[in-house]
């Protein structure tokens, strides 16, 4: 039951992510339900009314995720109230589940089904109504049953990617791309400064060390060498910086996801002069 | 957040730390070192000049009066005793006092007259007269002009000296000077090859060699000798008859220079003589006789110059 009424709301709350807020309706594509009734264009409110139930909607699903599901029941029932939902019906069911108030549980995932085209699941949200109709006969609340080894419960959802991995890869890469560039950059570019040091007082600082134009020629010619690689490095280094950053954030908007359901867009941008990405999004 | 803004700044800190600024300009004067080794050599245009990249057209200095095996002639003088000669030096050194900061293409000359201590020159622009006291002597004389930088280095650069050979001579008595090796010119320890090139007064023929000929008045070659004491040699037939070289000059007027190509043995580091001496058509010593009628007043015509061996 635990596992059947997180994975609802763990899938309602993808649907966040995957959806931006105006969308008009919810895609319980997790659900235990089954695929969702899209939005019947007769039954759309105004924007007003939609963004409202959204937010109540969304404010269930929060507090659903936080055990208070008394909280949760009220914001899917104003959800429900604002639009006219067969999957907020099921998320009611769900909590007075929760709140082991079968009979209401009963009705609403009755009135998720009669009301919910082409339910996928409905054999198992029947089976549902009917093991709660069973507890209602035998005085049983459904936390009892929470406790006990559910039979019946669809499969729990696939384990959330958190981007733990990308996260460490990403560290790890931006680390060495950071040594690359500051060490090899600055290692390069300071022996090249020296040879630009060591040109400037043959020319300016009266040639100390008697230094022919062949030893200039050369050292010019070291100086740009060093220059040249410590470009090289620092671009290279740079861009491994830079792929690290990028995996670093897919690892976080994902682990981010995974936790709290947070939308986050992270674009790569590729210019004449320059790579990278952006990362957009709520954080 | 646009987070390429973070590598790009470490980017520009990490390249502004340390770069390559320095943009060499092969058109400064004066500024890299030169040497003979491979590399040392100087940018186009420019030359090496006291072990420094100069530019083009260093100074130079020249001796105008005496000319070029000028024979000037006794003075009234006795002989022997000094004469004032009115020379001239000409050439593009910017003649300044001593003692300043280097400039290149500055400098005082030095003026030197059969070797003896130099006079110092610190003006003049153009033709510059000077004059120089030289013994009233029949022989060859030599004056030699250096051009010094304020710093009192000398100038090493072709054209920087000037060596000028003369004659004092009574007309008569045929001579034989060295112009080259200069006195005190400097050759390595090891065997080397110098170029002697001697001169005879315009009433001397340079002719080859003839062992079986008849000696001939004012007519012979020279014999070229090196670290020997020339007076001492041509008195010690064995010594005499190794000379290292003869000297001619055949089918050319009377008083052509004759120029030979000579080996130096080995030695060790000091000062060596270079002798020539005067010989007949078949190798016996040319004596002059300034009186025929005067039995024993015959005397040879040699001249001798000191190089430095080290």
């Amino acid at each position: 039951m635990i596992a059947t009424a997180v994975g609802c709301v763990l899938a309602t709350a993808n649907v966040a992510l995957a959806a931006p807020p105006a969308e008009p309706l919810p895609n319980v594509t997790d659900s235990p339900a089954g695929e969702p009734e899209p939005p019947d264009d007769s039954t759309v409110r105004d924007d007003d009314q939609l963004q409202r139930a959204m937010t109540a909607f969304s404010r269930g699903s929060d507090n659903y995720n936080r055990a208070m599901y008394q909280d949760a029941l009220g914001d899917f029932l104003e959800a429900a109230t604002l639009y006219a939902s067969p999957d907020f019906q099921y998320n009611i069911g769900l909590c007075y589940e929760k709140l082991d108030k079968p009979e209401e549980a009963i009705a609403a995932f009755s009135t998720y089904l009669k009301t919910k085209k082409d339910v996928p699941d409905r054999a198992n949200v029947e089976d549902r109504i009917r093991r709660l109709q069973a507890m209602v006969e035998s005085g049983q609340k459904p936390s009892d049953i929470d406790k006990g080894t559910p039979t019946d419960t669809p499969p729990p959802p696939p384990e959330k990617k958190t981007g733990r991995g990308l996260v460490i890869g990403g560290a790890v890469l931006a680390g060495v791309g950071a040594a690359l560039a500051l060490g090899g950059g600055l290692g390069l570019g300071l022996a090249a400064k020296r040879r630009s040091d060591d040109l400037d007082e043959v020319q300016t600082g009266g040639n100390p060390g008697d230094l022919t134009f062949g030893g200039a020629s050369d050292l010019e010619d070291e100086g740009k060498r060093l220059e040249l690689g410590q470009i090289i490095t620092v671009a290279v280094g740079g861009a491994i910086v830079i792929g690290g950053v990028a995996m670093l954030a897919i690892g976080l908007a994902r682990g981010k996801k995974a936790k709290a359901g947070k939308s986050a867009i992270l674009t790569p941008s590729l210019g004449r002069t320059a790579i990278g990405v952006s990362l957009t999004g709520r954080f | 957040m646009h987070i390429l803004a973070a590598p790009a700044l470490a980017s520009a800190f990490v390249l502004s730390l340390g770069c390559f600024t320095s943009d060499l300009d092969p058109t400064q004067i004066g500024v890299f070192a030169c040497n003979d080794d491979p590399g040392g050599e100087c940018p186009d245009g420019q030359s090496c000049i006291n072990g420094r990249c100069e530019g083009e057209d260093p100074p130079t200095v020249a001796v105008g009066f005496p000319e070029d095996e000028q024979d000037i002639g006794l003075g009234d003088g006795a002989i022997g005793s000094m004469r004032t000669v009115s020379m001239t030096v000409t050439g593009t050194l910017e003649i300044v006092p001593t003692g300043g900061d280097h400039v290149f293409g500055e400098g005082h000359l030095e003026i030197s007259v059969d070797g003896t201590a130099p006079i110092i020159v610190e003006s003049g622009a153009g033709v510059v007269g000077v004059d120089v006291q030289v013994a009233n002597t029949v022989g060859p004389h030599r004056i030699s002009v250096k051009s010094i930088r304020n710093d009192g280095v000398p100038y090493d650069h072709e054209g920087s000296t000037s060596n000028r050979l003369f004659w004092i001579s009574d007309g008569m008595t045929p001579l034989v000077g060295i112009k080259s090796p200069w006195p005190g010119e400097e050759f390595p320890l090891d065997a080397t090859e110098i170029e002697v090139t001697a001169a005879v007064t315009p009433v001397f023929a340079l002719q080859a060699a003839n062992p079986l000929g008849n000696p001939e008045i004012l007519t012979g070659h020279i014999h070229l000798y090196y670290a020997q004491s020339i007076e001492m040699c041509i008195a010690d037939p064995v010594c005499d008859m190794n000379y290292l070289a003869t000297i001619v000059a055949p089918d050319m007027p009377m008083g052509t220079s004759g120029t030979q190509t000579v080996t130096l043995t080995s030695s060790g580091a000091g000062t060596f003589p270079v002798s020539v001496v005067l010989r007949n058509i078949n190798h016996s010593l040319y004596l002059h006789d300034p009186d025929p009628g005067v039995e024993g007043d015959e005397f040879p015509q040699l001249d001798e110059v000191g190089i430095l061996r080290r």
